[in-house]
């Protein structure tokens, strides 16, 4: 190989260490960083085909069968979060709702976060029946001590402090007598 | 001269990705990017830049975030990548 002299003046026709290291390591950082502009490229355009723009959402119906009218929606029926039923969300303009929807903002759709548990919006702490066992389903609305839960083994609406003692006795195989 | 100098970097660029050491200075310095948070703060940008436009492409982000990316990386990391990458050159330049 050539010798490579450093330069006085860091004269940029020179091949110096300098020059090279740093074209070098600036040809390493460009593929990284162009992955993630890709990446995040990609994720943008799913996120528009499943819930529109930021601007312009899509909303979409939360048709969930288990729940009832029980909600009684004075909220919008907004982006129905893939994680409620597993199910891919089929999205369909709805012209007639008048409260925004800011779900792709706050991950808020209908009352409950990202992880399908209800926002409280006193504490902030998140409660709410996920159905990992599918024995229960929410049907609150996400208000502090409004949360009341569907027992579906006895189709109760029980509230959401008494939920686990009356899970207990319900399934637990225990009888009256 | 300037010729010359282009060809010379092209060689020694090849023996850097002939030797395997290109591969290997990458790899470290994308792990060191990662654990200083760095990837995840352009990786937000971006996400966020995306989402903002009304029509996100490729030329138009990279354009955007390439020289705010290039300026966030920390100091330590491009310390450590560039004494990796004279090590290198130490090892075949005369």
């Amino acid at each position: 190989m050539t010798n490579t002299q450093p330069s006085e003046n860091g004269d940029s026709d020179m091949l110096t260490y300098r020059n090279i290291s740093s074209s070098i390591l600036e040809n390493m950082f460009t593929p990284i960083i162009h992955e993630i502009i890709i990446e995040s490229i990609l994720n943008e355009q799913v996120l528009r085909s499943s819930y529109g723009t930021v601007d312009n959402p899509k909303y979409v119906e939360a048709g969930n069968p288990t729940r009832t009218d029980q909600t009684q929606d004075t909220q919008p029926a907004t982006k129905k979060a893939k994680l409620d039923s597993g199910s891919s969300s089929t999205s369909t303009p709805t012209p007639h709702y008048t409260e925004r929807d800011l779900g792709r903002l706050e991950f808020v759709t209908n009352g409950k976060d990202v992880f399908s548990n209800y926002k409280r919006k006193e504490n902030g702490s998140a409660n709410g029946a996920t159905g990992s066992n599918g024995n229960h389903s929410a049907a609150g609305n996400g208000n502090g001590s409004d949360d009341y839960f569907k027992c579906l083994n006895c189709d109760r609406r029980i509230a959401g402090s008494r939920f686990a003692s009356h899970i207990d006795r319900c399934l637990g195989g225990r009888t009256r007598k | 001269m300037t010729e010359s100098v282009e060809a010379l970097r092209q060689r020694i660029q090849e023996e850097l990705v002939a030797s395997g050491k290109y591969d290997e200075i990458s790899n470290l310095l994308k792990l060191k990017l990662i654990d200083s948070g760095w990837y995840d703060k352009v990786k937000s940008m971006a996400q966020v830049q995306a989402s903002n436009e009304a029509n996100p492409t490729f030329a138009t982000l990279s354009k955007k975030l390439e020289p705010k990316a290039m300026e966030m990386v920390p100091e330590a990391v491009e310390r450590e990548a560039l004494i990796k990458i004279k090590q290198f050159l130490d090892s075949v330049v005369e």
